[in-house]
């Protein structure tokens, strides 16, 4: 038995938590899943990865007393402090206590005030965690759940609110005051603002109070002037608002949207500045997913959502294409019905991908059914796939299966089949002779100013059972149809019933047929059992009682995989004892996924890695657990983000052009590269006054030839200052704890203040010793 | 932000409109022009294709610009043949007597006069600027020194009259004629033998040589025969390579077109049909009032003539795109700056290889209904559609589909009196038996019955409407019946005839 390992994980939920930006505007954080990711803005990708947690984060916060730590908040229980340059987990603190909501003041510096869940019964818990002390105080108890706790301006007054009421605690007295709001009874309300018709999730205010967002289901954010109850908006963005938080210089909004993508809107022109992604259509129900699909040509996976297919890389965990099979426009359902979307019940790929079938069916159960069969050829000036053939109504009844043909048959043209519970399974065929003419009227079909079509080529039966699973074989010269527990085998070419298998009883229905990629055996499943024919004999192999959710087949070897909820086992075709067992929570599906460096894969024992996708959306990649070492290497010679992942500092402080008045006015000032090294450095070589001996040689600008520099009288106060500063740090305890560590930092930006310069005296110098400074 | 994506507008197939056919009917807005007798013979001049001659009674009438221009009637009988020297400045005629005249086209003053044939001569064609063939209902095929006025070579071949003949488009010393004798011979000037015989078995009525040179084209009786020439080895025994027999009765007349890619073939029946040169397929037919007798359509494809044997004479234009306009005169006029023309110069300019692409995000224009669609007002978007003039039913239907799909249908049919609910019925009683439509009208029938049944009686208009919807729906189901019954006795006589 092969021992398999997990891999990689990737997918999943993006923003349970709130969107934080660094300090200087360049990366933002969001929590996904257990993890916390920090994405840059300027090219969307994820920069690092703060791991740790063991249960979902719930909010994120910066340390106002140093701009570079992060709080992190989780329903395990634990309130964590990360440096987010290095990555290094600085702190934990342990509440015992599931943590819903958070929040930290720059004046009441050792004091966190968290929410808690009760342990045992229902309601919320608000609390002062001193974080020297480890002491939590209770500031309240309450029996209803906490909907949102938020903090002043000014710092002294804390808010947090139940569904009805809304409670202000005051922190300037010593004695706690509070008040409490019913907020049915008497509201001091100062101003209403109407705009939204549905549920307002989420809304933010600008930091100097002039502003107000608010989104929420209709997917549109409205921006309010608050004076003067402007309002300006951004419609259409797709989805559901669940969260809007404002950059520090107030020039980004970012946006949580339902469909598992964040967006960064410039608040200027309110345009969408980027989109991150994630698995989009991990929001729809289960019941609706169509598993996974792997599309052959990049081997993206793709997903289904209402109306829309969404490719997804899962090595490199990156969204690649939305592909809108039904486009509509996104609007909010009208009063309390929910609107229906289009669904897409089956996908099919070509086998090198230049053909995609789509089925999509809208049914209100009040209008006509509407049910379109799909073709789609790639184009590859767009990268994209465009609509070639729709067919309205391609069956009576549901329809339940839709293959592309893997090979071409005889006179070279493609095939693809589709079966349906109205009895019939109807093979469809590309045509391309070049004649616009001869057109099928028993279909609608609609040629979309193509010269080559799919036209129904000829419909079968068998008695009259419904049709239950339709597939070709690999070399495409056998069309295998299942009706009920029988399983015919069809020449698709001639229409030629060839065989029928009968073997299990008669109440075992035969779901789903594949043929082994490279032998003669077909496997095929019901709900209880599986079985494996020999189609050379006509006979059947083994076969064995599981509960089966789904098989599926591995293109490098013989050997298939069944799972169901719990488990997937991998067999080869030729025994029934599991070549690998693996026990996996929450299964929704599995695919074999092609490995990495598959040219070395030689032995028949070798099984591709397993790609599972489980009920919460995530991607877990199984694999040999002796192959993962070699694989692990090559990806990180490939993969370009785990490079910058490695190479990637974030130092906010230094990564930023200097920001003044000067050069917001007149653009950015052209001046020379003078990079000291990195402040993490310093910290992290324990030999400082090593450093500081180093630094001139490090110094970039003695390497610049004299004529080009300035004159030394200017370059001297930096140099002086550069050394001076090194002496600050000597002068520092050779102690590396953490909380050293944020002193030290925190006085860089007080430096800074006192560096303040006016526009009267900019000049040259000045401007240079500045740029040195912030750097 | 996502644009507002436009209402999809579905496309149902229909049969007819292949490009082919789109393009015939390109040729629109037929000028009728009555004469007196059957018009005979149909020439274009071949340097100007506004110009053209059309033989009729004892005249040969010279248009210009789709009107007389100049009248030819030196002849004492009926003017079977007219037809143009390559240079356009030389008309013949034919008549009834058997005299051959040549005219100059501009002064009409008879140039030559080619006395010969002792019965009507039927055809007479250049083959040379200085030769002419001619052959008549006298059996014989006369070619002729024009400076001259003799006749060089006679052949006696035919065994009856001789109605059309052409010379060959590769070699002019070649004429192909076509006899009641049911035979198609292809003459050479430099001999005096027949060169071949083809058997049409119907009396010929009309021949083509198609482009290449290679293959003749014959019309007799209600069939047009393919013959390839290189093979015509064998005399009289060889099979033609396509026979076509699309045409009810004789056919009389047959002309290619501009591009040589299509045969327009006309016949008694009153149609006109085009082929295809690649599988001779039909790819169009257009009926006429009367038997036609002669077809022509002008080198440049942009007119097409027809002659009848009532004397109507039909004459369909095709507007000319601009593009293909510049194709076929080269020359560029100069633009006057402020003109039209002068705005929209370069519009057509199509892209080098090497030129730099500089694309213009452009807005889309949104159509009315979709205005209102996205302000969400989906009453206007509806009375909006149904209130335009000669809308196309589709749009209509789509834009239901839309409100259906934005679960909006209700609210646009709601708060309706009977003056702006009747569009919507009125639309409804015309396409509620249309197959395309019919599945989603009788559920917006449905949903208008369920909201105002209750006010049913109030108004006379409505329902007027109701009621004529009601028949509607009644009439159909009797057709399909009707059609159910047919298709009972189709399955019984198909299953007997399966056992047998």
């Amino acid at each position: 038995m092969i021992n398999f390992d997990l891999q990689k994980t990737s997918g999943g939920k993006l923003g349970d938590s709130n969107v934080v930006f660094t300090a200087d505007n360049n990366f933002f954080f969001c929590s996904k899943q257990n993890d916390v990711k920090v994405y840059s803005v300027q090219t969307g990708l994820v920069v690092k990865n703060l791991c740790g947690h063991t249960d979902l984060i719930t909010s994120l916060s910066l340390n106002p007393n140093n701009s570079l730590q992060l709080f992190s908040t989780s329903l395990d229980g634990t309130i964590k402090l990360w440096d987010f340059n290095d990555g290094i987990q600085l702190k934990t603190f342990n509440l015992h206590l599931p943590i819903l909501y958070f929040k930290i003041s720059k004046q009441h510096k050792n004091f966190l005030f968290v929410v808690t869940k009760k342990k045992k019964s229902k309601g919320m818990r608000v609390a002062k965690f001193n974080i020297e002390t480890l002491k939590n105080e209770k500031i309240v108890d309450e029996n209803l759940e906490c909907v949102g706790l938020g903090l002043s301006y000014d710092e002294n007054t804390l808010v947090f609110a139940t569904s009805s009421k809304l409670y202000c605690y005051s922190l300037i007295h010593k004695e706690i005051k509070l008040y409490c709001i019913d907020v049915n009874n008497d509201i001091p309300v100062t101003s209403v603002l109407h705009w939204h018709a549905h549920d307002v999730y989420s809304i933010a205010f600008t930091s100097n109070g002039t502003y107000m967002l608010s989104g929420g289901e209709e997917g549109v954010l409205v921006l309010w002037q608050l004076a003067t109850n402007h309002k300006d908006f951004l419609p259409r963005l797709g989805s559901e608002i669940l969260s809007i938080s404002v950059s520090p210089d107030e020039s980004l909004f970012a946006l949580i949207h339902k469909d598992n993508t964040i967006r960064l809107v410039s608040s200027l022109n309110l345009k969408i500045k980027k989109s991150i992604m994630g698995l989009k259509y991990s929001t729809i129900s289960n019941n609706k997913s169509i598993g996974l699909v792997v599309e052959p040509r990049n081997n993206n996976i793709v997903l289904n959502g209402p109306g829309a297919l969404q490719f997804y890389n899962p090595l490199s965990d990156s969204h690649i294409l939305e592909l809108e099979v039904a486009p509509r426009n996104k609007i909010a359902k009208r009063e309390e019905k929910e609107l229906i979307h289009p669904d897409i019940t089956h996908i099919s790929f070509s086998k090198d991908g230049l053909w995609m079938a789509t089925i999509d069916k809208r049914d209100d159960e009040e209008f006509q059914l509407e049910v379109y069969l799909k073709f789609w050829s790639f184009d590859p000036n767009t990268q994209n796939y465009t609509l070639n053939t729709r067919i309205d109504l391609p069956h009576e009844d549901t329809i339940t299966s839709l293959e592309i043909c893997p090979a071409k048959t005889v006179n070279n043209t493609l095939l693809a089949v589709t079966s349906s519970l109205d009895k019939n399974f109807k093979i469809w065929e590309l045509d391309t002779s070049k004649k616009e003419s001869g057109i099928n009227i028993t279909f609608s079909v609609i040629y979309l100013s193509f010269v080559v079509h799919w036209k129904c080529r000829s419909v079968g039966f068998y008695k009259t059972i419904p049709a239950l699973y339709a597939t070709f074989s690999c070399d495409g010269s056998i069309l295998a149809v299942s009706y009920g527990q029988l399983i015919t085998l069809w020449d698709p070419f001639n229409n030629l019933l060839q065989a029928v298998l009968t073997y299990p009883p008669p109440t075992n229905e035969i779901k789903e047929m594949l043929f082994s990629s490279k032998g003669h055996f077909l496997y095929a499943r019901s709900t209880k059992s599986v079985y494996v024919w020999d189609l050379l004999t006509c006979s059947i192999i083994w076969n064995l009682k599981i509960d089966t959710n789904g098989i599926a087949i591995d293109h490098q070897s013989e050997n298939f995989l069944v799972y169901n909820e719990n488990c997937f086992k991998i067999f080869s075709p030729k025994s029934s004892i599991a070549l690998v067992e693996k026990n996996q929570k929450k299964i929704s599906a599995c695919k074999f996924y092609k490995s990495i460096n598959d040219n070395n894969s030689s032995e028949i024992e070798d099984c591709s890695p397993v790609l599972i996708m489980d009920k919460n959306f995530s991607l877990l990649m199984f694999a040999d657990s002796n192959k993962i070492e070699k694989e692990n290497q090559y990806s990180e010679l490939t993969n370009g983000s785990d490079i910058s992942k490695n190479k990637l500092q974030i130092t906010p402080k230094k990564l930023q052009e200097p920001k003044n008045f000067y050069s917001d006015i007149y653009g950015k000032m052209k001046s020379f590269d003078f990079e000291k090294p990195t402040p993490s450095k310093e910290y992290n070589n324990e030999n400082y006054i090593l450093t500081s001996n180093i630094l001139p040689a490090d110094t970039p600008f003695i390497d610049i030839p004299s004529n080009v520099l300035p004159s030394p009288s200017l370059l001297l106060f930096p140099f002086l200052d550069s050394i001076l500063k090194k002496k600050v740090v000597v002068s520092v305890p050779d102690n590396l704890e953490p909380e050293v560590e944020m002193k030290d930092e925190s006085k860089v930006p007080d430096e800074d203040e006192q560096n303040d310069i006016s526009l009267t005296t900019v000049n040259f110098g000045e401007m240079l010793k500045n740029s040195v400074f912030r750097k | 932000m996502s644009d507002y994506k436009p209402t999809i507008i579905n496309k149902y197939q229909t049969i007819n409109k292949t490009s082919e056919s789109r393009y015939w009917r390109s040729f629109k807005n037929p000028i009728l022009v009555n004469h007196l007798a059957s018009i005979n013979n149909i020439a274009f001049n071949p340097i100007n294709p506004n110009q053209y001659a059309i033989s009729t009674n004892a005249r040969i009438l010279y248009y210009n610009n789709n009107q007389v221009k100049k009248t030819i009637s030196r002849f004492k009988d009926t003017v079977f043949y007219c037809s143009f020297r390559s240079d356009g400045k030389v008309i013949l005629g034919c008549d009834g007597t058997g005299l051959i005249q040549l005219f100059d086209t501009e002064s009409r003053s008879i140039l030559r006069s080619l006395k010969g044939h002792e019965a009507p001569c039927r055809v007479a064609k250049f083959s040379s600027n200085l030769n002419i063939f001619s052959a008549g209902d006298d059996k014989t095929i006369r070619y002729w020194d024009v400076p001259t006025e003799t006749c060089i070579k006679r052949y006696d071949g035919h065994q009856d009259y001789i109605r059309t003949g052409v010379i060959s488009t590769n070699n002019p010393h070649l004429f192909i004629s076509g006899s009641y004798d049911h035979t198609i011979k292809i003459w050479d000037s430099r001999t005096s033998e027949c060169q071949a015989t083809f058997n049409h078995n119907q009396p010929v009525e009309s021949v083509l040589m198609l482009p290449g040179g290679g293959l003749i084209a014959s019309a007799g009786g209600n069939q047009i025969k393919i013959w390839d020439v290189l093979n015509a080895v064998g005399g009289s025994q060889h099979q033609p390579i396509q026979t076509l027999s699309n045409h009810q009765k004789t056919v009389t007349a047959m002309c290619l077109d501009g591009s040589n890619s299509r045969i327009l073939s006309g016949g008694l029946d009153h149609h006109v049909k085009v082929y295809g040169l690649e599988d001779f397929k039909v790819l169009h037919s257009v009926k006429y009032p009367a038997p036609i007798l002669s077809i022509c359509l002008s080198p440049d494809d942009t007119r097409l003539i027809v002659g009848m044997s009532t004397g109507l004479v039909s004459i369909r234009q095709r507007q000319v795109k601009p593009q293909e306009a510049l194709l076929g005169n080269q020359k560029k006029e100069k633009l006057r700056n402020g003109s039209y023309k002068y705005f929209m110069r370069g519009a057509s300019h199509k892209e080098d290889e090497l030129d730099i692409w500089v694309e213009s995000k452009k807005s889309k224009n949104l159509k009315k209904f979709d205005k209102f669609l996205k302000k969400f007002q989906y009453g206007d978007a509806l009375d909006s559609v149904l209130n335009t003039r000669n809308q196309s039913p589709v749009i209509i239907v789509s834009l239901l589909q839309e409100l259906i799909h934005r679960d909006a249908l209700k609210l646009a049919l709601s708060n309706r009196d009977d003056v702006s609910l009747e569009p919507i019925a009125k639309f409804l009683k015309k396409y509620i038996s249309n197959s395309r439509f019919s599945p989603l009208l009788i559920d917006v029938t449905n949903v208008i019955l369920d909201m105002y049944s209750s006010v049913i009686n109030q108004s006379v208009i409505i329902d007027e409407l109701f009621q004529k919807i009601m028949e509607k729906v009644k009439e159909e189901l009797e057709v399909h019946e009707k059609l159910l019954e047919c298709l009972g006795i189709m399955d019984l006589v198909f299953n007997i005839s399966s056992r047998a």
